[in-house]
């Protein structure tokens, strides 16, 4: 049984993570509330938390303006996509970073890390170049294939591999159990905090991308819906409220998603059965 | 085969998808860029071997130093401190008799999830210094209004909190995942023994959780290296350069002044200061890393 | 015989499948693509003239539009499709980035087309021109005015009126201006007589409108340092640290908006935003000058790219035709507060009949005609405009600064970048 501390402490505690999570949402609540604002009332001074009117219109505004609903739609598939792709071909070679040993294994892993060195503006130009060599463009692949794996996600995964104890994986070795079939029946159920992490990470940042699906896509049948939004922005005259409006419509759904996945995480794999 | 050599076998079996696709997609235009840095080129008049004339014209800029400087203060600034909120996050979000976990993981989480372009114009709302929110609530506290944006001993400040405030849930996140790796069974021994918390979190929790805070740490010194979003939405490097971070320098050569020769000659050199970097870690870590 | 039959058959179908197929390649639309880097009101009128132009052209010319981000995306965008050889055909460039392209020989030189279209020829005269003579580079036409403006001053009548000012006088050099600010003061220690902002094009007046200027002529010599320069700078900083001027880098809009700013110079463009969102009553007069009446033209032009075949520029060219013809650039102007491009469209009842409604539409025409000035637009411009702006930041910001000094070394440093291209 575990104990339970003080109110003395457990207040005080609770107050400080309300006050923290109040501090780091204030954006998002600001970015909600002008959702709902008329457009001259975004900038009154004082700030004001709460708008005039309610009003769902700048929703409608804003769905009318650009075709959002494709675009959220090709956002979800893309972001899918490349999130199960990524889970596959990430863990398989975290795996084999991580738990088989071969010659050149760690100078290859330095080399697969170093690509998260390369910032993204530096590949746009030749990356583009490769897909137009390839005839990739403006379709779902070219903001799919060339993300199909990710360094981020194999450094997550080998990371986490790393921490799972030998013995499990010594045991089923005994028995006689293939390198295959450990990994799929040790390792893999034992990773889903990080199997979770990673894929919800991945989904996230290409749910978010901007620039790549700018420059590589023209079509709007395909264009993703950041680049969707960014139409909202002209000079002097944005129309924040469409802007907020449009942008609440892509950090919502996921934060429900969020919300009801994130117990996953946080599953813990009771390791009692190690013997030490 | 022996079973050395099928063990090895497999292995390349199973890192080559990944590592093809890296390799095609990352290092092709890795190396390309490359080649690039050694010509002088706007993509108009043909291209014109220099040799080394690019990274010697870098060395030899004033600008380029100051962009490195600025990234570095950055990057010394934000590293710790979102590693540090985010362990602190974890630690909090992770303790058995809290309620509401859900939501607070879920809130936390939240500036992860914004776009960093949507969140950068909010954000230039709320440090804006006259109708801004945050010298708002700072004159609650008589604290004279700050030109967070347009003046260049606090722009970079702000880009610092911004920057921090977008990763912290990511960390958190991460946290998480590797403090459930951590048997419950050794929490229990320690209770046993009477030990404090601290003594709990310095002796299992820390050591146990070093290969989760060694990603993290080498991820967060990434991200913070790269940052440009937040930059280029919000201060475009200014004002006065005082926010010219290398990737914005590297930007703007490239698309702006249209000297892709220089900036791949920026690109090749923010490459290898990134794998020395990561390497220092790496070596820094041996020593300190536990794995079970 | 049956044989010979059969031979003549094939003969017979083949020929007419050829033809058909013959046909078809030449009857197939040619595709246009059409790059445009705005949002809102103005990609939805664009948008619009795209399609009626399609209608029109029904199976012989197909425009497709594509957004490409904003004005410095659209580079990364260009930069990108330039090197893979995947260039559009015509896109929508903002002035001051023209100078490489116009350098390496990209664009494609639109006299070409003028002089073997005569019709067209004659209405040449129609556009104004300072347009065409902005457009004019080495002695030929490589553009046409998509979306330009000129600066205006607005002005917050209400204000001037509470200060004891006659909104109908409003001041028209900078000295005035200054006068009035001070004037403005007055109210109280939140208002202020003029807002001062990053935009570039502005900046780039001042320095004309003191006299001095930014580049030579030439495109050889940086003249950051020249006297009406420096003169100009060292007038907005004082006014900075006297109180009377307040400088804005992100928020310039909500301060305009406050009611608490007497004047501020912003684009034509804003009129119809401004006059939506303003909660009092809004002026707008001419750009104040100092030594010389100067006030830049701004906005971007559509280009079309040399490297396509000939068929397609054909097509191209078509467009280009229809966007800047009468009625369709007069419905643009009237939709999106820009500037018509042609003196007919200027003079058509519905534009006179929108000055009527609101004289301030029509400064910017007035202005056009007496003081417009092309911007910048040499190769390396944006680094040595950067650099201008990272001094013009400093002395904003340090009121210590000596203008003088930091504009001396802004000079050595773009001179430095000019002579390396």
């Amino acid at each position: 049984m575990r104990k339970i501390p003080s109110l003395w402490i457990r207040v005080p505690l609770y107050i400080v993570i309300i006050t923290i999570m109040l501090l780091v949402n204030l954006p998002f609540i600001w970015m909600l509330v002008t959702a709902f604002k008329h457009e001259s009332e975004v900038f009154s001074l004082p700030p004001r938390f709460y708008p005039d009117f309610f009003d769902f219109r700048n929703f409608a505004g804003a769905m009318e303006q650009i075709p959002m609903g494709r675009y959220l739609f090709n956002s979800l598939f893309v972001a899918l996509s490349v999130t199960l792709l990524q889970l596959v071909f990430n863990s398989f070679a975290a795996y084999g970073l991580s738990r088989l040993r071969f010659k050149g294994r760690d100078l290859i892993f330095l080399v697969l890390v170093g690509t998260l060195m390369v910032p993204p503006e530096v590949t746009l130009v030749p990356l583009y170049i490769i897909v137009k060599n390839l005839g990739m463009i403006d379709s779902y692949r070219v903001l799919i294939i060339p993300f199909m794996s990710s360094a981020f996600g194999i450094f997550l995964l080998r990371q986490f591999f790393l921490g799972i104890p030998r013995e499990l994986e010594e045991a089923a070795i005994i028995d006689g159990a293939g390198r295959v079939k450990i990994f799929f029946t040790i390792i893999l159920p034992l990773s889903k905090p990080a199997l979770w992490t990673m894929s919800l990470f991945t989904f996230i940042a290409h749910w978010n991308e901007y620039m790549w699906p700018l420059v590589s896509v023209s079509d709007p049948k395909y264009q993703m819906i950041q680049v969707g939004i960014s139409q909202f922005v002209s000079g002097w005259e944005t129309r924040w409220t469409y802007r907020m409006a449009a942008s609440a419509l892509t950090v919502v759904p996921i934060i429900i998603f969020f919300f009801f996945v994130q117990k996953q995480f946080v599953e813990g794999i009771s390791v009692s059965g190690i013997k030490e | 085969m022996r079973r050395r050599t099928r063990e090895a076998l497999a292995g390349w079996i199973f890192i080559s998808p990944a590592l093809v696709t890296q390799v095609l997609f990352i290092y092709f235009p890795l190396g390309w860029s490359f080649f690039v840095s050694f010509f002088r080129w706007n993509l108009i008049r043909p291209m014109r071997y220099i040799g080394f004339d690019n990274y010697t014209s870098m060395f030899t800029s004033s600008d380029f130093w100051h962009s490195l400087s600025v990234t570095f203060v950055y990057v010394a600034v934000t590293v710790p401190v979102s590693i540090f909120i985010g362990l602190l996050l974890a630690l909090l979000v992770n303790l058995p008799w809290l309620k509401g976990k859900g939501a607070f993981r879920t809130f936390f989480y939240v500036p992860v999830i914004t776009s960093m372009a949507a969140a950068a114009v909010i954000w230039a709302w709320i440090f804006e210094s006259n109708v801004g929110l945050l010298n708002y609530f700072l004159s609650w506290f008589g604290i004279k209004s700050i030109n967070w944006l347009s003046d260049p001993n606090y722009a970079l400040v702000a880009m610092m909190i911004i920057g921090i405030w977008k990763r912290i849930g990511y960390n958190m996140v991460l946290f998480l995942a590797g403090l459930q790796v951590i048997p419950r069974t050794y929490y229990e021994a320690a209770d046993i023994d009477g030990a404090t918390p601290f003594k709990k979190f310095l002796s299992i929790t820390w050591p146990l959780l070093s290969p989760t805070t060694l990603f993290v740490t080498v991820m967060q010194f990434i991200a913070s290296f790269r940052v440009f979003v937040s930059v280029s939405v919000m201060t475009r490097g200014g004002p006065a350069q005082s926010t010219q971070v290398i990737t914005f320098y590297l930007y703007e050569n490239a698309f702006a002044y249209l000297k892709f020769g220089y900036a791949a000659a920026i690109s090749v050199f923010m490459f290898v200061l990134m794998i020395i970097f990561t390497l220092i870690q790496f070596r820094f870590s041996k020593k300190r890393v536990h794995y079970l | 015989m049956k044989k010979e039959e059969e031979e003549n058959m094939k003969k017979a179908v083949t020929t007419v499948v050829l033809l058909l197929c013959a046909m078809m390649i030449f009857a197939a639309p040619v595709k246009v693509i059409v790059w445009y880097a705005q949002t809102g009101v103005y990609s939805q009128t664009l948008l619009e003239l795209i399609d009626e132009f399609n209608k029109l052209n029904e199976g012989k010319i197909v425009v497709e539009g594509v957004y490409s981000g904003s004005y410095e995306d659209t580079m990364q965008k260009l930069v990108a499709s330039m090197v893979a050889g995947n260039l559009p055909h015509i896109a929508q460039i903002e002035q001051s980035r023209i100078g490489q392209f116009l350098d390496g020989d990209a664009f494609q030189n639109l006299d070409e087309f003028i002089n073997k279209d005569p019709e067209f020829k004659a209405t040449l005269s129609d556009f104004f021109p300072r347009f065409i003579s902005a457009n004019t580079f080495f002695g030929k036409l490589y553009g046409f005015p998509l979306n330009t403006s000129t600066p205006l001053m607005y002005i917050n009548r209400d204000v001037f009126r509470a200060a004891g000012l006659d909104p109908d006088n409003p001041p028209r050099t900078w000295m005035e201006v200054y006068q009035a600010s001070k004037v403005i003061k007055t109210l109280g220690d939140d208002f202020y007589g003029y807002r001062l902002g990053d935009d570039d094009w502005i900046l780039e007046s001042y320095a004309w409108q003191f006299g001095g200027d930014i580049v030579s002529e030439d495109g050889m010599t940086v003249l950051l340092d020249s006297p009406g320069t420096v003169d100009a700078w060292k007038f907005f900083q004082k006014g900075l640290q006297e109180g009377v001027f307040v400088y804005s880098r992100t928020n310039g809009n909500a301060m305009d908006l406050s009611g608490k700013i007497g004047m501020v110079c912003r684009s034509t463009g804003s009129l119809a935003y401004l006059k939506e969102n303003a909660k009092f009553d809004l002026g707008a007069t001419f750009m104040p000058y100092q030594i010389k009446k100067a006030t830049p033209i701004g906005g971007a032009n559509i280009y079309m790219f040399k490297n396509k075949p000939q068929n397609e520029k054909q097509a191209a060219w078509e467009f280009m035709k229809f966007v800047t013809a009468t009625p369709n650039t007069k419905k643009w102007a009237l939709a999106t507060g820009y500037m018509a491009s042609r003196i007919s469209a200027y003079e058509s009842p519905e534009i006179q009949e929108l000055f009527s409604k609101d004289p301030r539409a029509e400064v910017t025409y007035l202005q056009l005609q007496e003081s417009a000035f092309r911007r910048p637009y040499i190769g390396p411009y944006r680094e040595i405009f950067n650099i201008m702006l990272s001094s013009w930041q400093t002395i904003m910001t340090d009121m210590n600064a000596d203008v003088e000094a930091v504009l001396k070394s802004a000079t050595e440093k773009a001179q430095k970048v000019l002579n390396e291209y």
